[in-house]
């Protein structure tokens, strides 16, 4: 570059915002197309927003009220009329089943916020921060972390009794440590990192540089980390709920479905392929998504040419 | 020359971790001593040039300076100002004065920003109001020569010297009165080199600027400096006119890192001073004289007594017991 090559064209910086928003578009779209280009990618973006969608239109789709008791009809087999047959007190099984996505998708996509949140703020508290602090919140973290989850979440429901909003604090709770643990990483590597350095030389505050250079440079690895974590928070819902732990009994979950399902097997077994079946979908389709976006935005661990 | 910048006396050591059982005894911290009693002056618009292998300070140095490293003592005024405490705050004055260049021209700019919010990020920073954001980017552009399409870019769309070039806008933004840049030439090819030494040298005429160069390349040196400091193990050993000092070394270390210097002409090139082994490690600081384990003409004295400064008849400041007398031989 001479130093008389300098052009005058006016730059396109006066829209900068418009020019912004559009190359994020443009670079999510890629991303998408690049998922669905990768055969397990398709399945996992098929099936999740499958997902979406019934949880988001649960309210027109569901043929009945998933709550409408009718004793006289119980236990059914798959028919026309219930596709799902229905449950040991006569209700719409597959009514509940697109009611139960909806509470397991609630339940995941709030509590997987709350955990990025959670984790992003501690973490880069912790990797920031005063050194004791950090010490402190890293044995948080670790006694967190070395809890047994199921003990821990039967503390929590003793306490605050059963409910969603009590899954919720124990998947919150159960998830930060990881989050924050892998900002905290994150952040220790990059604030000796020269740019940071070079901030602090123009008396830059430590708000500023946590803010404006911290966090844009760490946050991109938790969206990969939080799509990988969506099948693993919604079987700990399931789960919970199967244990009545989690949702509370007349509230259809997958949880409670599959319970249903359990005590009376010997009678119908339609009902534990109904609560099971999603969940196994889900989750398939929460991974496939997963690792497909790794793949597509971490260049280098791409296997798309070794297959 | 008459002191604009003037280091006196700074002392830099950082903390080792602390075993349970020091804690416990409520031992003092032990402290690895980076910088030792550096004094260092810098006239206005003077180039002063700060050499020295790796491992000697230099970087700690240009850092202390900015108070990005807190230094233990000593004291650092600018036009007769004086830092008071080591503060992080109590340099933010100095900071608007004093910019820094940093060693790897695209890892110090931050990765997710534009360059046009980097330029005018020191603005934003030390709430001067600018008028538009952009135009100032686009003025700063051209003033370190890079087309005004570049404040849409981010840094890693960037080459070695052009992402300098951004370094030096970024630097003369708030029109500083020195600039430190270290190792302004690392990492770029020696074409690139030289326009960034012109660039620098042309905005130093323009801007009335003064600089310190941290490098370990001679030739750059030679070039470009006024003043030379020479460093060695934390500590300065030789600081004089650059021409004087490459003309007459008088400190050996001087003499053999200047010697080091692979010369063009072959009949020339002279091994009778070579420099034997490694820099000491900062653990174990040598007794008396640091460089005397590595000296030829290291004597008792120097193996017991730690040198003192001492000033030369011609002005300049030395550390050694025997200075060479004759650099002929």
């Amino acid at each position: 570059m001479s130093l008389n090559s300098t052009s005058h064209a006016r730059s396109p910086l006066r829209n900068n915002l418009l020019v912004n928003i559009k190359a994020h578009l443009a670079s999510i779209w890629n991303t998408v197309l690049q998922i669905s280009r990768d055969p397990i990618g398709a399945l996992g973006l098929f099936l999740v927003t499958t997902i979406i969608f019934i949880a988001f239109f649960a309210d027109f789709l569901m043929p009945y009220d998933p709550n409408q008791i009718n004793v006289l009809n119980r236990l059914a087999d798959p028919t026309w009329e219930h596709w799902l047959g229905t449950d040991n007190l006569g209700r719409d099984s597959f009514s509940r089943v697109l009611i139960g996505t909806r509470v397991a998708m609630q339940v995941a996509i709030v509590s997987i916020g709350l955990a990025m949140v959670g984790g992003i703020v501690l973490g880069l508290i912790s990797g920031y921060g005063p050194k004791w602090l950090d010490s402190l919140l890293v044995l948080i973290f670790d006694s967190m972390s070395s809890l047994p989850m199921i003990m821990f979440a039967m503390a929590v429901i003793t306490v605050l009794g059963p409910g969603t909003y009590t899954l919720i604090i124990v998947i919150v709770s159960v998830s930060i440590p990881g989050y924050a643990r892998m900002i905290r990483a994150q952040t220790l590597s990059l604030k000796n990192s020269e740019f940071i350095l070079a901030e602090r030389s123009l008396n830059a505050s430590s708000g500023r540089i946590i803010f404006n250079h911290l966090l844009p440079n760490v946050v991109g690895s938790l969206v990969i980390l939080a799509s990988m974590d969506m099948p693993v928070v919604i079987m700990l819902e399931a789960g919970l709920s199967f244990l009545g732990l989690g949702i509370k009994p007349p509230d259809a979950s997958w949880g409670t479905i599959l319970n249903d399902g359990y005590s009376f097997i010997r009678d119908s077994p339609v009902l534990i392929i109904a609560g099971g079946g999603p969940l196994i979908l889900a989750t398939l389709g929460f991974t496939f998504l997963g690792e497909s976006l790794r793949d597509a935005l971490d260049p280098k661990l791409k296997k798309r040419g070794s297959k | 020359m008459t002191a604009f910048l003037e280091v006196r006396n700074l002392d830099v050591s950082f903390v080792l971790p602390r075993s349970i059982s020091s804690i416990l005894l409520r031992n003092k911290a032990p402290g690895l001593d980076v910088l030792q009693n550096v004094s260092l002056t810098l006239g206005k618009g003077e180039t002063l040039g700060l050499v020295g292998e790796s491992g000697s300070g230099k970087t700690t140095l240009a850092r202390t300076i900015t108070g990005l490293i807190p230094p233990q003592s000593g004291t650092i005024s600018l036009g007769g100002r004086v830092v008071s405490g080591n503060k992080d705050k109590a340099f933010h004055w100095l900071r608007r004065e004093i910019s820094m260049m940093f060693q790897d021209p695209i890892a110090s700019l931050s990765p997710r920003m534009r360059i046009g919010s980097l330029i005018t990020e020191p603005f934003i920073i030390n709430d001067i109001s600018i008028g538009n954001r952009w135009e100032k980017a686009e003025e700063l552009l051209d003033m370190v020569g890079l087309p005004t399409e570049f404040a849409n870019r981010y840094p890693h769309e960037l080459s070695g010297g052009q992402a300098r070039r951004v370094g030096v806008a970024r630097a003369l933004a708030l029109l500083p009165k020195i600039v430190i840049a270290d190792e302004p030439t690392a990492g770029l090819d020696v074409s690139v080199q030289g326009e960034i030494l012109n660039l620098m040298t042309r905005l130093q005429e323009e801007l009335d600027l003064s600089y310190i160069i941290v490098t370990h390349n001679l030739a750059v040196v030679r070039h470009t400096t006024t003043q030379l400091a020479i460093m060695y193990l934390g500590q300065i050993v030789e600081q004089g006119p650059t021409d004087d000092i490459f003309e007459r070394p008088s400190h050996p270390y001087t003499k053999a890192l200047l010697d080091s210097e692979p010369h063009p002409d072959p009949a020339k090139r002279r091994d009778d001073l070579q420099i034997k082994g490694e820099i000491p490690s900062l653990f174990l600081r040598p007794t008396g004289c640091d460089f005397h384990t590595r000296c030829s003409f290291a004597q008792d004295k120097c193996r017991a007594v730690e040198p003192d400064f001492m000033t030369t008849e011609d002005g300049r400041l030395l550390r050694c017991h025997f200075p060479l007398q004759d650099t002929d031989g």
